[in-house]
């Protein structure tokens, strides 16, 4: 593929970013009026890096990153914005691909792990009837090197080739499906892998199994990873750089260590409370109060000041309100406010927090919280910016 | 219904009889093929005590007639009777039913009435190709356009190509074939003028021959293009539709949405990924479609005066002749279990998730 | 009026046929909301006008006019003159009344003949259940076009009544299993449960629980059921299989057809006439149905 020449001026971006989002904004026809999903997302994926999504469902999560691949739904449009890919000498605006361009550009440059694999494969295809479908796509291919490369792939994500390549779908269990579909993902070598929840729904084991073979692969191939999840344990786990989304924007992006010590926005910190201890009772569980705002009529201002415990009037007046617009490198915070803690809130400073969110038990320790840091403010008294 | 399961007790080779008989039971492909034969069973006796028993009994209707009007003694006309019906009138009715019974077996279907000395298998023989030909064609055309229509639908959903489609699919079902079929002669033959319907009547020209050459080929489809263009009209909307309804249900699947992640191209996706997958829903409905196009034929082709087997059970019913009525029905029946086990067994290879061996 | 009902145990006997009447009411002011059910509809009154009123208004014209032969249609004959010269627009207001009847006869007979077997596979179970379906199964493997042509062989067609019993007993088969899987799945439900447990008995259940339940898709199947009664009768009609007396559109059809009118330019509303009168009919009952199915079940609605 050669260089894709881009409408407007490419960016400045330092050779190790591999995917680059400019004020990115999807919209979503709906009955009653359109759903703002994503709203000026901006944010740099360099080489070998891993960033996760980490939000409640319904903030735009899933949405941003079928967007990455232009997968959205016959309802849904960019209505703005930029997504810059390069690969050495390749150099292209996503949004802007021509259809043909962008099926050369999916799986081969930028491969996408679903969520809920159980019905990712084809059931009347076996699987590699399905790897050779895949490579045939995107160029010549011979069947033979064809299934060697994907005898290959599934003994990395530990699996037995023998019994895989040429089970049909049906054969295989709701782990092993999920682990295919990330060998397949690596198929033609994508420099960015982005997984949508790639361990909901499956059983604890097998979820440990599955993050242990992400974080060996991408250390092996070097690629760069986007996930998306709910879990904090796996982006903890697996991620260099933690983005919260709310309302459909990122509302702070940084490192793990920074997300998890110093959250800067409460937001980011009611999540990680949202997290069960491994041995708290379930009144230690705080969950962010509230609901998720209505994205076809949002609340004026902060869209998290309805639920925020520091809201002031400032946060709720004004028209735009501009939080987060322009991710710096290392950690942003958001919240401008002064937020000495309130009367009767919780003690931010995180307990004990491991584990998966979704059993609350057989889980390993992440994080080691050594003290209980207090909100870290950039300019406090300064208003949301 | 609830399926009792036989748990495995005991080690292979202390099985009982009556546990291989269970095993035998339990699978699915021999009780396709026992319920197959008994349905086949079932129209036969049907047949033959609706010839015996009914009050306007055609046996004695056929002895009366020999008898006044050729003046044969009773016994003489009682014996050719039996001979044509392939009954024994003197026998009790257990032993006609059982000798008519094995004769079925054995391929004896009887002589016809009308033209003594044809056995009804000959009859048969003659007139059912014509029709496997024209029906088969239909069936094929009928069930390629559907599909490929009802995607074409399916992907062009709400829009003006899926609303008139669907309004064509739903009309089209819903008039009767024969009405379909005058249509066609009144505006095709005689309103357009296309095709000269005195000469497109009928199987064949005259002066061709069946054989192996290009001549009896297109000759052969010529005659059968009206019957062919009917049943496909009237059919092709029920394929439209199901696989419309089908497709959209697959679209929404993860796996189209995978396999465009992977960038395979459109026209893949459409016709392996989708199509492939939405049809399968559609192979149960197909032994309906072939009954109910077999069950059309007998009113196309004596509408088009088309030679076939739907034609002869219609003029056998005219001339009251009961062996080849017999026969003929016989005939349909056995096509349309054909087709029923036909559906049932390619389903297992289709679908790799459903396996024929075991249990429902 | 709270007093009243306050004090009646339960619905007063007067206001059952009310509710009715009420419901029925109700329903088809729901169908007139859909598109597709509103022509059904429209059309489906416009042929009860046509066959059940207009023949008391427009006389059948039964004068053979030489004259008149294929008569081109005019603003007071719309569809012409036959080969007779008789007015072909008063056949078809005459022709229709018979043969609607006897579809709505025999569609009638099935329903009940399928909702009974259907019901009783399904509420007794057991050996019943099993051996019924299996004569079901093997009913509808038998091609019915063709075992009607047969019938009309032995069975000797002599009125009405006799057309709706052999088309109604041929066609129950399909709604034998519907109504057995609809009864099955209804028999697990919480609300059949509870009158289980109060001892109701099973015709109560039945008839008070089950039936009500499907009355939407009874209807559904009713339509449909005349549709196909009016196909199988036309057919039998047009092949000449039973006797062709008085006036009717399968007769108009088979006249028109069997007196050459098809391959004779003058004669082209001659033919379209019993034509257009049966599709149009088939056509508004199929819309109907297809209106009461979105209705009734908003899955359909995309």
């Amino acid at each position: 593929m050669s260089p894709t020449p881009t409408n407007g001026a490419w960016p400045q971006l330092s050779d190790d970013v591999c995917l680059a989002v400019r004020d990115l904004s999807v919209d979503y026809q709906a009955r009653r009026g359109t759903v703002k999903a994503v709203n000026d997302i901006s944010f740099d994926l360099h080489n070998a890096e891993s960033i996760a999504l980490v939000g409640e469902s319904g903030c735009g999560k899933t949405t941003l990153g079928l967007s990455l691949v232009r997968l959205l739904v016959k309802q849904a449009t960019i209505r703005a914005g930029h997504i810059y890919y390069q690969r050495g000498e390749k150099k292209m605006d996503v949004v802007e691909l021509g259809s043909e361009e962008l099926r050369q550009y999916r799986w081969a440059e930028c491969a996408m792990v679903f969520q809920g694999a159980q019905n990712a494969f084809n059931p009347v295809l076996r699987i590699s009837d399905q790897m050779y479908d895949t490579v045939r796509a995107h160029g010549p291919a011979n069947a033979r090197e064809v299934r060697e490369r994907g005898i290959e792939l599934l003994k990395l994500v530990q699996l037995d080739p023998q019994r895989v390549i040429d089970a049909f779908p049906h054969e295989l269990s709701g782990g092993m499906r999920q682990r295919v579909l990330i060998a397949m993902s690596l198929l033609l070598k994508p420099q960015i892998l982005i997984l949508d929840e790639p361990t909901t729904a499956l059983d604890v084991i097998t979820q440990r199994t599955i993050i242990d073979v992400l974080r060996r692969l991408k250390k092996e191939l070097g690629f760069s990873m986007i996930f998306i999840t709910h879990d904090l344990s796996v982006a903890a786990e697996l991620a260099d750089r933690i983005a919260t989304m709310y309302a459909g924007r990122i509302i702070e992006l940084g490192s793990v260590h920074d997300i998890f010590y110093h959250p800067g926005h409460p937001y980011s910190a009611g999540l990680i409370h949202a997290v069960p201890t491994v041995t708290g009772a379930y009144m230690e569980l705080t969950s962010v109060e509230g609901s998720p705002p209505d994205l076809i009529e949002p609340p004026p201002g902060c869209k998290f000041s309805p639920r925020c415990a520091y809201a002031a009037d400032i946060c709720r007046g004004r028209a735009d309100p501009a939080f987060g617009r322009q991710p710096t490198p290392g950690r942003l915070s958001l919240h401008g406010r002064d937020t000495r803690r309130p009367a009767g809130q919780r003690s931010l400073a995180a307990r004990a927090r491991r584990g998966s969110a979704q059993e609350g038990h057989m889980t390993t320790p992440i994080i080691e919280l050594e003290r209980q840091p207090d909100l870290q403010l950039e300019g406090a008294a300064r208003p949301c910016r | 219904m609830a399926s009792v399961a036989t748990p495995q007790t005991g080690s292979r080779d202390s099985m009982s009889l009556g546990q291989g008989l269970r095993r035998l039971w339990d699978s699915y492909l021999f009780r396709r093929i026992l319920k197959a034969i008994f349905t086949i069973w079932f129209v036969t006796t049907l047949l033959f005590f609706l010839v015996r028993l009914m009050p306007s009994n055609p046996l004695e209707i056929y002895v009366q007639e020999l008898i006044s009007q050729y003046g044969i003694p009773y016994q003489d006309a009682m014996s050719q009777a039996a001979a044509l019906f392939a009954i024994d009138l003197t026998a009790p009715l257990w032993k006609q039913y059982l000798s008519y019974l094995s004769g079925v077996m054995h391929g004896d279907l009887g002589m016809s009435l009308r033209s003594p000395g044809t056995p009804v298998t000959s009859i048969i023989a003659q007139f059912l190709p014509w029709t496997l030909f024209s029906v088969g064609t239909a069936l094929v055309i009928s069930v390629t356009v559907g599909i490929l229509l009802g995607i074409l639908m399916a992907y062009r959903r709400d829009t003006w190509t899926d609303n008139g489609l669907s309004v064509f699919a739903s009309a089209t079902t819903s008039i009767p074939n024969y009405i379909v079929g005058i249509l066609i002669i009144v505006f095709v033959a005689v309103r357009w003028n296309w095709v000269n319907f005195a000469a497109i009547r009928g199987s064949l020209s005259p002066g061709v021959t069946p054989g192996f050459n290009a001549t009896f080929f297109q000759d052969a489809l010529y005659h059968a293009a009206l019957p062919i263009a009917t049943y496909v009209i009237t059919t092709v909307g029920f394929w439209m539709l199901s696989m419309r309804n089908s497709t959209l249900a697959t679209l929404g699947e993860d796996y189209v949405t995978v396999a465009r992640a992977r960038g395979l191209s459109d026209r893949r996706i459409a016709l392996h990924y989708v199509g492939r997958n939405a049809s399968l829903p559609l192979v149960t409905a197909f032994a309906l479609a072939v009954a109910s196009i077999v069950g059309g034929a007998a009113v196309i082709e004596e509408l088009f005066r088309y030679q076939g087997i739907g034609s002869v059970l219609v003029q056998s019913v005219f001339q009251r002749d009961y062996p080849v009525m017999q026969g003929v029905f016989l005939v349909f029946t056995v096509a349309v279990v054909m087709a029923n086990l036909i559906t049932d067994l390619s389903y297992g290879l289709l679908d790799p998730r459903i396996r024929i061996s075991g249990g429902e | 009026m709270t007093t009243t009902t306050a004090d009646v145990p339960g619905p007063s006997p007067l206001s059952a046929p009310l509710s009715v009447l009420g419901t029925i009411w109700a329903t088809l002011r729901l169908l007139a909301r859909n598109r597709v059910s509103l022509i059904g509809m429209i059309g489906v009154s416009f042929y009860l006008i046509l066959v059940f009123v207009l023949p008391y208004i427009i006389p059948l014209d039964d004068t053979v006019k030489v004259d008149l032969i294929y008569a081109p249609p005019s603003l007071t004959h719309p569809f012409g003159f036959d080969s007779q010269g008789k007015d072909v627009f008063s056949q078809i207001v005459h022709g229709g009344r018979e043969l609607i009847a006897v579809a709505v006869g025999a569609a009638v007979v099935s329903t009940l003949v399928g909702t009974a077997l259907g019901g009783f596979s399904g509420v007794l179970g057991g050996k019943v259940d099993s051996s019924l379906m299996l004569l079901t199964d093997v009913w509808l493997t038998i091609p019915q076009l063709p075992l009607l042509i047969v019938m009309a062989a032995f069975i000797r067609v002599s009125g009405p009544a006799t057309l709706i019993l052999i088309i109604g007993l041929l066609s129950w088969a399909s709604l034998t299993r519907a109504v057995r899987a609809q009864v099955l799945s209804i028999k697990e439900r919480d609300f059949v449960e509870a009158a289980r447990v109060l001892d109701l008995g099973t015709t109560h259940i039945v008839t008070r629980e089950v039936l009500p339940n499907m009355v939407s898709y009874l209807t559904i199947n009713f339509i449909l059921a005349i549709t196909s009664a009016m196909y199988f009768q036309t057919a039998l009609v047009f092949l000449g299989l039973v006797p062709l007396a008085g006036t009717n559109w399968g007769i108009m059809l088979r006249f028109a057809y069997t007196r050459g009118a098809i391959f004779a330019r003058d004669s082209f509303w001659y033919i379209m006439a019993p034509v257009l009168a049966i599709s149009f009919f088939q056509l508004s009952l199929v819309a109907l149905e297809r209106g009461v199915a979105e209705v009734f079940n908003p899955r359909l609605r995309s």
